[in-house]
Protein backbone atom coordinates (compact mmCIF):
# COMPACT_ATOMS: atom_id res chain seq x y z
CA UNK A 1 0.00 0.00 0.00
CA UNK A 2 2.89 2.29 0.88
CA UNK A 3 4.40 1.45 -2.50
CA UNK A 4 1.17 2.16 -4.37
CA UNK A 5 0.78 5.51 -2.59
CA UNK A 6 4.35 6.50 -3.48
CA UNK A 7 3.89 5.37 -7.08
CA UNK A 8 0.60 7.27 -7.34
CA UNK A 9 2.26 10.44 -6.02
CA UNK A 10 5.00 10.08 -8.63
CA UNK A 11 2.56 9.45 -11.49
CA UNK A 12 0.38 12.42 -10.53
CA UNK A 13 3.43 14.70 -10.37
CA UNK A 14 4.65 13.51 -13.78
CA UNK A 15 1.20 14.13 -15.29
CA UNK A 16 0.79 17.55 -13.63
CA UNK A 17 4.14 18.82 -14.87
CA UNK A 18 3.50 17.76 -18.46
CA UNK A 19 1.43 19.56 -21.12
CA UNK A 20 -0.68 16.42 -21.59
CA UNK A 21 -3.55 17.35 -19.20
CA UNK A 22 -4.06 20.61 -21.11
CA UNK A 23 -3.79 18.87 -24.50
CA UNK A 24 -6.29 16.16 -23.54
CA UNK A 25 -8.64 18.73 -21.98
CA UNK A 26 -8.57 20.69 -25.25
CA UNK A 27 -9.14 17.46 -27.17
CA UNK A 28 -12.07 16.61 -24.90
CA UNK A 29 -13.55 20.07 -25.41
CA UNK A 30 -13.84 19.60 -29.16
CA UNK A 31 -17.01 17.49 -28.91
CA UNK A 32 -19.14 19.82 -26.74
CA UNK A 33 -17.91 22.94 -28.55
CA UNK A 34 -18.41 21.60 -32.08
CA UNK A 35 -21.66 19.88 -31.04
CA UNK A 36 -22.85 23.16 -29.48
CA UNK A 37 -22.07 25.06 -32.70
CA UNK A 38 -24.09 22.52 -34.70
CA UNK A 39 -26.95 22.81 -32.24
CA UNK A 40 -26.88 26.61 -32.52
CA UNK A 41 -26.98 26.37 -36.32
CA UNK A 42 -29.85 23.85 -36.25
CA UNK A 43 -31.80 25.85 -33.72
CA UNK A 44 -31.88 28.92 -35.95
CA UNK A 45 -32.58 27.80 -39.58
CA UNK A 46 -32.49 31.34 -40.93
CA UNK A 47 -29.03 31.90 -39.55
CA UNK A 48 -28.13 28.36 -40.78
CA UNK A 49 -29.24 29.18 -44.30
CA UNK A 50 -27.12 32.33 -44.23
CA UNK A 51 -24.20 30.00 -43.63
CA UNK A 52 -25.27 27.79 -46.58
CA UNK A 53 -23.37 24.51 -46.74
CA UNK A 54 -22.41 24.40 -43.08
CA UNK A 55 -26.06 24.59 -42.12
CA UNK A 56 -27.01 21.83 -44.53
CA UNK A 57 -24.28 19.52 -43.22
CA UNK A 58 -25.22 20.20 -39.63
CA UNK A 59 -28.78 19.23 -40.37
CA UNK A 60 -27.63 15.91 -41.84
CA UNK A 61 -25.31 15.06 -38.99
CA UNK A 62 -27.21 16.06 -35.92
CA UNK A 63 -30.92 16.00 -36.76
CA UNK A 64 -32.86 18.25 -34.46
CA UNK A 65 -31.56 20.82 -32.02
CA UNK A 66 -32.69 19.68 -28.57
CA UNK A 67 -31.25 18.29 -25.37
CA UNK A 68 -31.86 14.55 -26.18
CA UNK A 69 -30.00 14.93 -29.49
CA UNK A 70 -27.17 16.90 -27.90
CA UNK A 71 -26.69 14.38 -25.06
CA UNK A 72 -26.70 11.50 -27.57
CA UNK A 73 -24.08 13.35 -29.62
CA UNK A 74 -21.86 13.74 -26.55
CA UNK A 75 -22.22 10.08 -25.57
CA UNK A 76 -21.19 9.10 -29.08
CA UNK A 77 -18.24 11.48 -28.89
CA UNK A 78 -17.12 9.82 -25.63
CA UNK A 79 -17.36 6.39 -27.26
CA UNK A 80 -15.40 7.21 -30.42
CA UNK A 81 -13.31 10.24 -29.45
CA UNK A 82 -12.79 8.75 -26.00
CA UNK A 83 -11.13 5.68 -27.44
CA UNK A 84 -8.60 7.95 -29.14
CA UNK A 85 -8.19 10.36 -26.23
CA UNK A 86 -8.14 7.81 -23.40
CA UNK A 87 -5.94 5.59 -25.55
CA UNK A 88 -3.44 8.42 -26.00
CA UNK A 89 -3.45 9.01 -22.24
CA UNK A 90 -2.63 5.33 -21.57
CA UNK A 91 0.01 5.33 -24.30
CA UNK A 92 1.65 8.45 -22.88
CA UNK A 93 1.54 7.30 -19.23
CA UNK A 94 3.19 3.97 -20.04
CA UNK A 95 5.17 4.71 -23.19
CA UNK A 96 6.96 7.76 -21.80
CA UNK A 97 9.06 5.57 -19.51
CA UNK A 98 10.77 4.13 -22.57
CA UNK A 99 10.73 7.31 -24.59
CA UNK A 100 12.45 9.13 -21.69
CA UNK A 101 14.55 6.02 -20.90
CA UNK A 102 13.39 6.13 -17.28
CA UNK A 103 11.88 2.62 -17.20
CA UNK A 104 15.12 1.10 -15.91
CA UNK A 105 14.95 3.36 -12.85
CA UNK A 106 11.62 1.80 -11.87
CA UNK A 107 12.65 -1.84 -11.95
CA UNK A 108 14.82 -2.47 -8.86
CA UNK A 109 13.11 -0.49 -6.11
CA UNK A 110 11.47 -1.22 -2.77
CA UNK A 111 8.26 -0.18 -4.55
CA UNK A 112 7.05 -3.25 -6.47
CA UNK A 113 6.76 -3.01 -10.24
CA UNK A 114 3.12 -4.07 -9.93
CA UNK A 115 2.46 -1.00 -7.73
CA UNK A 116 4.07 1.26 -10.32
CA UNK A 117 2.08 -0.22 -13.21
CA UNK A 118 -1.05 -0.27 -11.00
CA UNK A 119 -0.60 3.42 -10.16
CA UNK A 120 -0.31 4.17 -13.87
CA UNK A 121 -3.61 2.41 -14.55
CA UNK A 122 -5.29 4.34 -11.73
CA UNK A 123 -4.00 7.63 -13.19
CA UNK A 124 -5.23 6.64 -16.67
CA UNK A 125 -8.66 5.78 -15.22
CA UNK A 126 -9.04 8.95 -13.16
CA UNK A 127 -7.68 11.18 -15.92
CA UNK A 128 -10.10 9.66 -18.46
CA UNK A 129 -12.98 10.05 -16.01
CA UNK A 130 -12.10 13.72 -15.59
CA UNK A 131 -12.10 14.21 -19.36
CA UNK A 132 -15.51 12.51 -19.60
CA UNK A 133 -16.76 14.78 -16.78
CA UNK A 134 -15.35 17.78 -18.62
CA UNK A 135 -17.24 16.78 -21.76
CA UNK A 136 -20.44 16.41 -19.74
CA UNK A 137 -20.19 19.71 -17.86
CA UNK A 138 -19.01 21.67 -20.89
CA UNK A 139 -21.94 20.17 -22.80
CA UNK A 140 -24.25 21.22 -19.99
CA UNK A 141 -22.97 24.80 -20.09
CA UNK A 142 -22.91 25.07 -23.89
CA UNK A 143 -26.38 23.50 -24.25
CA UNK A 144 -27.74 25.99 -21.72
CA UNK A 145 -25.99 28.88 -23.48
CA UNK A 146 -27.48 27.85 -26.84
CA UNK A 147 -30.90 27.58 -25.16
CA UNK A 148 -31.72 24.07 -26.39
CA UNK A 149 -35.32 22.95 -25.92
CA UNK A 150 -36.39 19.67 -24.26
CA UNK A 151 -34.53 20.09 -20.93
CA UNK A 152 -35.33 17.88 -17.99
CA UNK A 153 -33.22 17.01 -14.96
CA UNK A 154 -34.20 13.34 -15.36
CA UNK A 155 -32.84 13.41 -18.90
CA UNK A 156 -29.65 15.07 -17.65
CA UNK A 157 -29.14 12.33 -15.03
CA UNK A 158 -29.78 9.66 -17.67
CA UNK A 159 -27.24 11.37 -19.93
CA UNK A 160 -24.70 11.55 -17.09
CA UNK A 161 -25.18 7.85 -16.40
CA UNK A 162 -24.95 7.02 -20.10
CA UNK A 163 -21.78 9.06 -20.59
CA UNK A 164 -20.26 7.51 -17.44
CA UNK A 165 -21.00 3.95 -18.61
CA UNK A 166 -19.67 4.70 -22.12
CA UNK A 167 -16.52 6.28 -20.64
CA UNK A 168 -16.05 3.33 -18.26
CA UNK A 169 -16.29 0.81 -21.09
CA UNK A 170 -13.96 2.89 -23.25
CA UNK A 171 -11.36 3.17 -20.47
CA UNK A 172 -11.44 -0.61 -20.05
CA UNK A 173 -10.66 -0.94 -23.75
CA UNK A 174 -7.48 1.16 -23.61
CA UNK A 175 -5.65 -1.17 -21.20
CA UNK A 176 -4.27 -3.28 -24.08
CA UNK A 177 -2.59 -0.09 -25.38
CA UNK A 178 -0.73 0.12 -22.05
CA UNK A 179 0.52 -3.39 -22.69
CA UNK A 180 1.49 -2.45 -26.27
CA UNK A 181 3.37 0.63 -24.98
CA UNK A 182 5.26 -1.53 -22.47
CA UNK A 183 6.01 -4.43 -24.80
CA UNK A 184 6.78 -2.05 -27.68
CA UNK A 185 8.93 0.11 -25.38
CA UNK A 186 7.62 3.48 -26.46
CA UNK A 187 4.90 5.17 -28.45
CA UNK A 188 5.11 3.69 -31.94
CA UNK A 189 3.68 0.21 -31.31
CA UNK A 190 0.69 1.35 -29.21
CA UNK A 191 -0.21 4.21 -31.57
CA UNK A 192 -0.11 1.72 -34.44
CA UNK A 193 -2.29 -0.64 -32.42
CA UNK A 194 -4.74 2.18 -31.64
CA UNK A 195 -5.14 3.08 -35.32
CA UNK A 196 -5.49 -0.58 -36.30
CA UNK A 197 -8.19 -1.07 -33.68
CA UNK A 198 -10.06 2.06 -34.83
CA UNK A 199 -10.06 0.89 -38.44
CA UNK A 200 -11.07 -2.66 -37.48
CA UNK A 201 -13.85 -1.33 -35.24
CA UNK A 202 -15.36 0.48 -38.26
CA UNK A 203 -15.02 -2.50 -40.59
CA UNK A 204 -16.32 -5.07 -38.13
CA UNK A 205 -19.26 -2.86 -37.12
CA UNK A 206 -20.13 -2.24 -40.78
CA UNK A 207 -20.09 -5.99 -41.38
CA UNK A 208 -22.64 -6.42 -38.60
CA UNK A 209 -20.34 -8.12 -36.12
CA UNK A 210 -19.68 -5.09 -33.95
CA UNK A 211 -21.27 -6.63 -30.85
CA UNK A 212 -18.53 -9.28 -30.90
CA UNK A 213 -15.61 -6.86 -31.32
CA UNK A 214 -14.80 -5.12 -28.01
CA UNK A 215 -13.68 -1.80 -29.50
CA UNK A 216 -16.92 -1.41 -31.50
CA UNK A 217 -19.19 -1.98 -28.50
CA UNK A 218 -19.17 1.44 -26.73
CA UNK A 219 -19.95 3.20 -30.01
CA UNK A 220 -22.79 0.78 -30.82
CA UNK A 221 -24.08 1.14 -27.28
CA UNK A 222 -24.12 4.93 -27.61
CA UNK A 223 -26.40 4.56 -30.64
CA UNK A 224 -23.99 5.92 -33.21
CA UNK A 225 -25.22 3.47 -35.86
CA UNK A 226 -28.79 4.78 -35.65
CA UNK A 227 -32.02 2.79 -35.24
CA UNK A 228 -30.59 -0.28 -37.01
CA UNK A 229 -27.96 -0.76 -34.26
CA UNK A 230 -27.68 -4.40 -33.19
CA UNK A 231 -28.62 -4.94 -29.57
CA UNK A 232 -25.62 -4.75 -27.23
CA UNK A 233 -26.23 -7.58 -24.78
CA UNK A 234 -24.60 -8.76 -21.58
CA UNK A 235 -22.15 -10.89 -23.60
CA UNK A 236 -20.79 -7.76 -25.27
CA UNK A 237 -20.35 -5.95 -21.94
CA UNK A 238 -18.60 -9.03 -20.59
CA UNK A 239 -16.30 -9.03 -23.61
CA UNK A 240 -15.33 -5.41 -22.91
CA UNK A 241 -14.64 -6.17 -19.24
CA UNK A 242 -12.58 -9.24 -20.17
CA UNK A 243 -10.56 -7.18 -22.66
CA UNK A 244 -9.88 -4.59 -19.95
CA UNK A 245 -8.85 -7.24 -17.43
CA UNK A 246 -6.64 -8.97 -20.01
CA UNK A 247 -4.94 -5.66 -20.78
CA UNK A 248 -4.22 -5.01 -17.08
CA UNK A 249 -3.01 -8.54 -16.36
CA UNK A 250 -0.91 -8.66 -19.54
CA UNK A 251 0.74 -5.36 -18.62
CA UNK A 252 1.43 -6.38 -15.02
CA UNK A 253 2.85 -9.74 -16.09
CA UNK A 254 5.01 -8.03 -18.69
CA UNK A 255 6.40 -5.55 -16.14
CA UNK A 256 7.08 -8.32 -13.65
CA UNK A 257 8.39 -11.15 -15.80
CA UNK A 258 9.81 -9.94 -19.10
CA UNK A 259 13.54 -9.33 -19.51
CA UNK A 260 14.14 -5.59 -19.34
CA UNK A 261 17.06 -5.29 -21.71
CA UNK B 1 31.26 -13.02 6.08
CA UNK B 2 28.54 -12.67 3.42
CA UNK B 3 29.83 -11.47 0.06
CA UNK B 4 28.39 -8.25 -1.31
CA UNK B 5 28.04 -9.84 -4.75
CA UNK B 6 28.26 -13.49 -5.63
CA UNK B 7 27.44 -15.12 -8.94
CA UNK B 8 27.61 -18.80 -9.83
CA UNK B 9 27.93 -19.77 -13.48
CA UNK B 10 25.72 -16.83 -14.40
CA UNK B 11 24.69 -17.24 -18.03
CA UNK B 12 22.44 -15.36 -20.42
CA UNK B 13 21.70 -16.57 -23.92
CA UNK B 14 19.58 -14.90 -26.58
CA UNK B 15 18.91 -17.70 -29.05
CA UNK B 16 22.28 -18.75 -30.41
CA UNK B 17 24.05 -15.72 -28.94
CA UNK B 18 25.62 -16.05 -25.52
CA UNK B 19 25.82 -12.63 -23.90
CA UNK B 20 27.19 -13.81 -20.54
CA UNK B 21 28.81 -17.19 -20.20
CA UNK B 22 29.28 -19.06 -16.90
CA UNK B 23 30.31 -15.97 -14.99
CA UNK B 24 31.37 -16.65 -11.42
CA UNK B 25 32.28 -13.60 -9.37
CA UNK B 26 32.69 -12.75 -5.74
CA UNK B 27 32.93 -9.18 -4.47
CA UNK B 28 33.60 -8.69 -0.79
CA UNK B 29 32.03 -5.93 1.33
CA UNK B 30 33.93 -2.65 1.13
CA UNK B 31 35.61 -3.53 -2.17
CA UNK B 32 35.60 -1.36 -5.25
CA UNK B 33 35.34 -3.84 -8.07
CA UNK B 34 36.07 -2.63 -11.58
CA UNK B 35 34.22 -4.58 -14.25
CA UNK B 36 36.03 -4.02 -17.47
CA UNK B 37 35.23 -4.99 -21.03
CA UNK B 38 34.92 -3.66 -24.53
CA UNK B 39 31.51 -2.63 -25.83
CA UNK B 40 29.38 -5.76 -26.24
CA UNK B 41 31.47 -7.80 -23.78
CA UNK B 42 28.40 -8.44 -21.60
CA UNK B 43 28.93 -5.85 -18.84
CA UNK B 44 25.48 -4.27 -19.01
CA UNK B 45 23.72 -7.63 -19.36
CA UNK B 46 25.56 -8.81 -16.23
CA UNK B 47 24.58 -5.66 -14.36
CA UNK B 48 20.96 -6.03 -15.40
CA UNK B 49 21.00 -9.65 -14.20
CA UNK B 50 22.49 -8.51 -10.88
CA UNK B 51 19.58 -6.06 -10.57
CA UNK B 52 16.90 -8.61 -11.43
CA UNK B 53 16.03 -6.84 -14.68
CA UNK B 54 17.05 -9.80 -16.81
CA UNK B 55 16.38 -13.40 -15.85
CA UNK B 56 19.50 -15.55 -16.25
CA UNK B 57 19.36 -18.51 -18.62
CA UNK B 58 21.56 -20.41 -16.16
CA UNK B 59 23.34 -19.95 -12.85
CA UNK B 60 22.38 -17.55 -10.12
CA UNK B 61 23.33 -14.31 -8.43
CA UNK B 62 23.04 -13.03 -4.90
CA UNK B 63 23.58 -9.54 -3.52
CA UNK B 64 24.21 -8.91 0.18
CA UNK B 65 23.34 -12.54 0.86
CA UNK B 66 19.95 -12.37 -0.86
CA UNK B 67 19.10 -14.33 -4.00
CA UNK B 68 18.41 -11.88 -6.82
CA UNK B 69 14.95 -11.83 -8.38
CA UNK B 70 12.62 -9.12 -9.58
CA UNK B 71 10.52 -9.24 -6.41
CA UNK B 72 13.38 -8.85 -3.92
CA UNK B 73 12.05 -5.47 -2.76
CA UNK B 74 13.78 -5.50 0.63
CA UNK B 75 17.10 -6.09 -1.14
CA UNK B 76 16.61 -3.16 -3.53
CA UNK B 77 16.29 -0.83 -0.54
CA UNK B 78 19.97 -1.61 0.19
CA UNK B 79 21.24 -1.28 -3.38
CA UNK B 80 21.76 1.83 -5.48
CA UNK B 81 22.33 1.65 -9.20
CA UNK B 82 23.00 3.57 -12.37
CA UNK B 83 22.52 1.59 -15.57
CA UNK B 84 23.79 2.83 -18.93
CA UNK B 85 23.03 6.45 -19.80
CA UNK B 86 21.48 8.50 -17.01
CA UNK B 87 17.90 9.51 -17.56
CA UNK B 88 15.33 11.68 -15.85
CA UNK B 89 11.85 13.04 -16.48
CA UNK B 90 12.70 16.00 -18.70
CA UNK B 91 9.94 18.40 -17.67
CA UNK B 92 10.51 17.79 -13.95
CA UNK B 93 13.16 19.69 -12.03
CA UNK B 94 16.22 18.00 -10.57
CA UNK B 95 14.57 18.25 -7.15
CA UNK B 96 11.29 16.73 -8.43
CA UNK B 97 13.16 13.84 -10.02
CA UNK B 98 14.97 13.17 -6.75
CA UNK B 99 11.75 13.55 -4.76
CA UNK B 100 10.20 10.81 -6.91
CA UNK B 101 13.20 8.58 -6.18
CA UNK B 102 12.94 9.36 -2.45
CA UNK B 103 9.31 8.31 -2.33
CA UNK B 104 9.72 5.22 -4.51
CA UNK B 105 12.64 4.17 -2.30
CA UNK B 106 10.54 4.75 0.83
CA UNK B 107 13.06 7.16 2.35
CA UNK B 108 11.15 8.93 5.12
CA UNK B 109 13.73 11.67 5.74
CA UNK B 110 12.71 14.58 3.48
CA UNK B 111 16.16 16.18 3.90
CA UNK B 112 17.72 13.27 2.01
CA UNK B 113 17.04 15.11 -1.27
CA UNK B 114 18.85 18.28 -0.14
CA UNK B 115 21.76 16.25 1.20
CA UNK B 116 22.31 14.40 -2.05
CA UNK B 117 21.91 17.62 -4.06
CA UNK B 118 24.71 19.16 -1.99
CA UNK B 119 26.88 16.06 -2.16
CA UNK B 120 26.68 15.90 -5.96
CA UNK B 121 27.09 19.68 -6.34
CA UNK B 122 23.69 19.97 -8.01
CA UNK B 123 22.45 22.92 -5.93
CA UNK B 124 22.73 25.49 -8.78
CA UNK B 125 20.55 23.26 -10.96
CA UNK B 126 18.11 21.97 -8.31
CA UNK B 127 15.13 23.92 -9.64
CA UNK B 128 15.90 23.59 -13.33
CA UNK B 129 14.09 21.09 -15.55
CA UNK B 130 16.16 17.97 -16.17
CA UNK B 131 15.91 18.51 -19.94
CA UNK B 132 18.28 21.51 -19.80
CA UNK B 133 21.03 19.66 -17.90
CA UNK B 134 24.38 19.08 -19.57
CA UNK B 135 25.44 15.46 -20.02
CA UNK B 136 27.77 15.80 -17.03
CA UNK B 137 25.05 17.17 -14.76
CA UNK B 138 22.60 14.54 -16.00
CA UNK B 139 25.21 11.99 -14.94
CA UNK B 140 25.41 13.66 -11.53
CA UNK B 141 21.63 13.44 -11.25
CA UNK B 142 21.81 9.74 -12.12
CA UNK B 143 24.41 9.24 -9.41
CA UNK B 144 22.32 11.27 -6.96
CA UNK B 145 19.39 8.92 -7.59
CA UNK B 146 21.68 5.96 -6.91
CA UNK B 147 23.04 7.49 -3.68
CA UNK B 148 19.94 9.16 -2.23
CA UNK B 149 18.99 6.27 0.08
CA UNK B 150 22.60 5.70 1.24
CA UNK B 151 22.88 2.15 -0.07
CA UNK B 152 25.27 -0.55 1.16
CA UNK B 153 26.01 -1.63 -2.39
CA UNK B 154 26.38 0.57 -5.44
CA UNK B 155 26.20 -0.89 -8.93
CA UNK B 156 27.33 1.66 -11.47
CA UNK B 157 27.48 1.27 -15.22
CA UNK B 158 30.10 3.66 -16.64
CA UNK B 159 29.75 6.24 -13.83
CA UNK B 160 32.28 8.67 -15.36
CA UNK B 161 30.40 8.93 -18.67
CA UNK B 162 29.99 12.51 -19.85
CA UNK B 163 31.80 14.08 -16.91
CA UNK B 164 34.52 16.64 -17.54
CA UNK B 165 37.98 15.94 -16.03
CA UNK B 166 37.15 17.88 -12.86
CA UNK B 167 33.87 15.99 -12.52
CA UNK B 168 35.64 12.66 -12.99
CA UNK B 169 38.08 13.49 -10.18
CA UNK B 170 35.21 14.70 -7.98
CA UNK B 171 33.12 11.56 -8.50
CA UNK B 172 36.18 9.38 -7.98
CA UNK B 173 36.90 10.96 -4.62
CA UNK B 174 33.21 10.74 -3.67
CA UNK B 175 33.13 7.01 -4.43
CA UNK B 176 36.41 6.47 -2.59
CA UNK B 177 35.02 8.35 0.41
CA UNK B 178 31.86 6.21 0.38
CA UNK B 179 33.96 3.07 0.53
CA UNK B 180 36.52 4.24 3.05
CA UNK B 181 34.22 6.09 5.43
CA UNK B 182 30.96 4.22 5.11
CA UNK B 183 32.07 0.79 3.94
CA UNK B 184 29.95 0.95 0.78
CA UNK B 185 30.75 -1.77 -1.75
CA UNK B 186 31.04 -0.49 -5.31
CA UNK B 187 30.73 -2.55 -8.45
CA UNK B 188 31.46 -0.33 -11.44
CA UNK B 189 31.73 -1.17 -15.10
CA UNK B 190 33.86 0.67 -17.58
CA UNK B 191 35.70 0.20 -20.83
CA UNK B 192 38.53 2.48 -19.72
CA UNK B 193 41.11 0.59 -17.68
CA UNK B 194 43.09 3.67 -16.66
CA UNK B 195 39.95 5.14 -15.09
CA UNK B 196 39.04 1.94 -13.27
CA UNK B 197 42.64 1.38 -12.12
CA UNK B 198 42.63 4.71 -10.26
CA UNK B 199 39.73 3.64 -8.09
CA UNK B 200 39.19 -0.11 -8.05
CA UNK B 201 40.76 -2.49 -5.58
CA UNK B 202 40.12 -5.41 -7.90
CA UNK B 203 39.43 -5.61 -11.59
CA UNK B 204 37.59 -8.27 -13.56
CA UNK B 205 38.06 -8.28 -17.31
CA UNK B 206 35.17 -9.57 -19.38
CA UNK B 207 35.38 -10.66 -22.98
CA UNK B 208 32.64 -12.30 -25.03
CA UNK B 209 30.67 -12.77 -21.81
CA UNK B 210 33.42 -14.69 -20.04
CA UNK B 211 35.63 -13.55 -17.20
CA UNK B 212 39.00 -13.41 -18.90
CA UNK B 213 41.08 -12.36 -15.93
CA UNK B 214 40.73 -11.03 -12.42
CA UNK B 215 43.53 -8.91 -11.06
CA UNK B 216 44.20 -6.95 -7.89
CA UNK B 217 44.75 -3.32 -8.81
CA UNK B 218 48.14 -3.35 -7.03
CA UNK B 219 49.30 -6.14 -9.35
CA UNK B 220 48.55 -4.21 -12.51
CA UNK B 221 52.04 -2.69 -12.72
CA UNK B 222 53.65 -6.12 -12.48
CA UNK B 223 51.52 -7.46 -15.32
CA UNK B 224 52.16 -4.71 -17.79
CA UNK B 225 54.79 -5.48 -20.43
CA UNK B 226 58.05 -3.54 -20.18
CA UNK B 227 60.67 -3.10 -22.91
CA UNK B 228 64.04 -1.54 -23.34
CA UNK B 229 64.21 1.11 -26.05
CA UNK B 230 67.64 1.54 -27.59
CA UNK B 231 68.94 4.11 -30.06
CA UNK B 232 72.37 4.69 -31.52
CA UNK B 233 73.95 6.78 -34.28
CA UNK B 234 74.53 3.60 -36.28
CA UNK B 235 71.30 1.65 -35.70
CA UNK B 236 72.24 -1.13 -38.11
CA UNK B 237 75.50 -1.83 -36.28
CA UNK B 238 73.76 -1.63 -32.90
CA UNK B 239 71.12 -4.13 -34.01
CA UNK B 240 73.81 -6.49 -35.33
CA UNK B 241 75.72 -6.29 -32.03
CA UNK B 242 72.59 -7.02 -30.00
CA UNK B 243 71.59 -9.93 -32.24
CA UNK B 244 75.11 -11.31 -32.03
CA UNK B 245 74.71 -11.28 -28.24
CA UNK B 246 71.55 -13.37 -28.60
CA UNK B 247 68.88 -10.70 -28.06
CA UNK B 248 65.66 -10.60 -30.04
CA UNK B 249 65.52 -7.09 -31.47
CA UNK B 250 62.39 -5.37 -32.81
CA UNK B 251 62.28 -2.17 -34.77
CA UNK B 252 59.90 0.64 -33.91
CA UNK B 253 58.19 2.90 -36.40
CA UNK B 254 60.55 5.74 -35.48
CA UNK B 255 63.63 3.55 -36.20
CA UNK B 256 64.58 2.91 -32.59
CA UNK B 257 65.21 -0.65 -31.41
CA UNK B 258 63.31 -2.46 -28.65
CA UNK B 259 64.19 -5.47 -26.56
CA UNK B 260 61.46 -7.13 -24.52
CA UNK B 261 63.41 -9.89 -22.81
CA UNK B 262 63.54 -9.67 -19.03
CA UNK B 263 67.37 -9.82 -18.94
CA UNK B 264 67.56 -6.77 -21.21
CA UNK B 265 64.92 -4.77 -19.32
CA UNK B 266 66.38 -5.56 -15.90
CA UNK B 267 70.03 -5.06 -16.89
CA UNK B 268 70.09 -2.10 -19.23
CA UNK B 269 73.61 -1.32 -17.93
CA UNK B 270 74.83 -4.61 -19.51
CA UNK B 271 73.26 -3.55 -22.83
CA UNK B 272 75.02 -0.19 -22.61
CA UNK B 273 78.34 -1.90 -21.97
CA UNK B 274 77.76 -4.36 -24.82
CA UNK B 275 77.09 -1.55 -27.29
CA UNK B 276 80.06 0.51 -26.12
CA UNK B 277 82.32 -2.53 -26.46
CA UNK B 278 80.97 -3.10 -30.00
CA UNK B 279 81.86 0.51 -30.90
CA UNK B 280 78.23 1.75 -31.21
CA UNK B 281 77.58 3.59 -27.93
CA UNK B 282 73.84 4.14 -27.27
CA UNK B 283 72.41 7.63 -27.64
CA UNK B 284 69.23 6.58 -25.84
CA UNK B 285 68.52 3.76 -23.42
CA UNK B 286 65.15 3.78 -21.66
CA UNK B 287 62.71 1.32 -20.10
CA UNK B 288 59.22 1.91 -21.45
CA UNK B 289 56.21 0.48 -19.69
CA UNK B 290 53.11 -0.58 -21.58
CA UNK B 291 50.28 1.79 -20.69
CA UNK B 292 47.09 0.43 -19.17
CA UNK B 293 45.01 0.72 -22.31
CA UNK B 294 47.57 -1.18 -24.36
CA UNK B 295 47.75 -3.83 -21.66
CA UNK B 296 43.96 -4.14 -21.67
CA UNK B 297 43.73 -4.31 -25.45
CA UNK B 298 46.56 -6.86 -25.58
CA UNK B 299 44.70 -8.92 -23.02
CA UNK B 300 41.40 -8.91 -24.90
CA UNK B 301 43.19 -9.48 -28.17
CA UNK B 302 42.04 -6.27 -29.81
CA UNK B 303 44.17 -3.96 -31.88
CA UNK B 304 45.55 -1.04 -29.94
CA UNK B 305 46.19 0.92 -33.10
CA UNK B 306 49.85 1.54 -32.26
CA UNK B 307 52.56 0.79 -29.80
CA UNK B 308 53.17 2.59 -26.59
Amino acid sequence: MNGLRAALWAEVLKARRSPMPLITALGGSIAPVVGGVFMAILKDPVWARQHGLIGAKAQLAAGTADWPTFWALLAQAVAVGGLILFGLIAIWVFGREWSDRTAKDLLALPTPRSAIAGAKFIVVGVWSALIAALIFFEGLGIGAAVGLPGWSSGLMLDAARWIAVTAGLTVALVTPFAWAASAGRGYLAPVGTLFLVLVLAQIVAAAGWGVAFPWSIPALMSGIAGPATPRVGIGSYLLVVLTGVAGVIGTLVWWQCTDQT
Amino acid sequence: MTSAIETYDLTKRYGATTAVDDLSLRVEPGEIYGFLGLNGAGKTTTIRMLLGMIRPTGGSASLLGTHVHAGAHALWARVGYLVETPSAYPELTVRDNLEITRRLRHVSDRRAVDRVIDRLALAPYADRPARVLSLGNAQRLGLAKALLHEPELLILDEPANGLDPAGVVEIRSLLRELTHERGVTIFMSSHILSEVARLATRIGILQHGRLLEEVDAVDLDRRRARMLVVDARDRVAAEAALRAAGFAVYGCADGTLTLSEERAVRHSDDIAQLLVTAGVPPTRLAVDEEDLETYFLRLVGASSGGTA
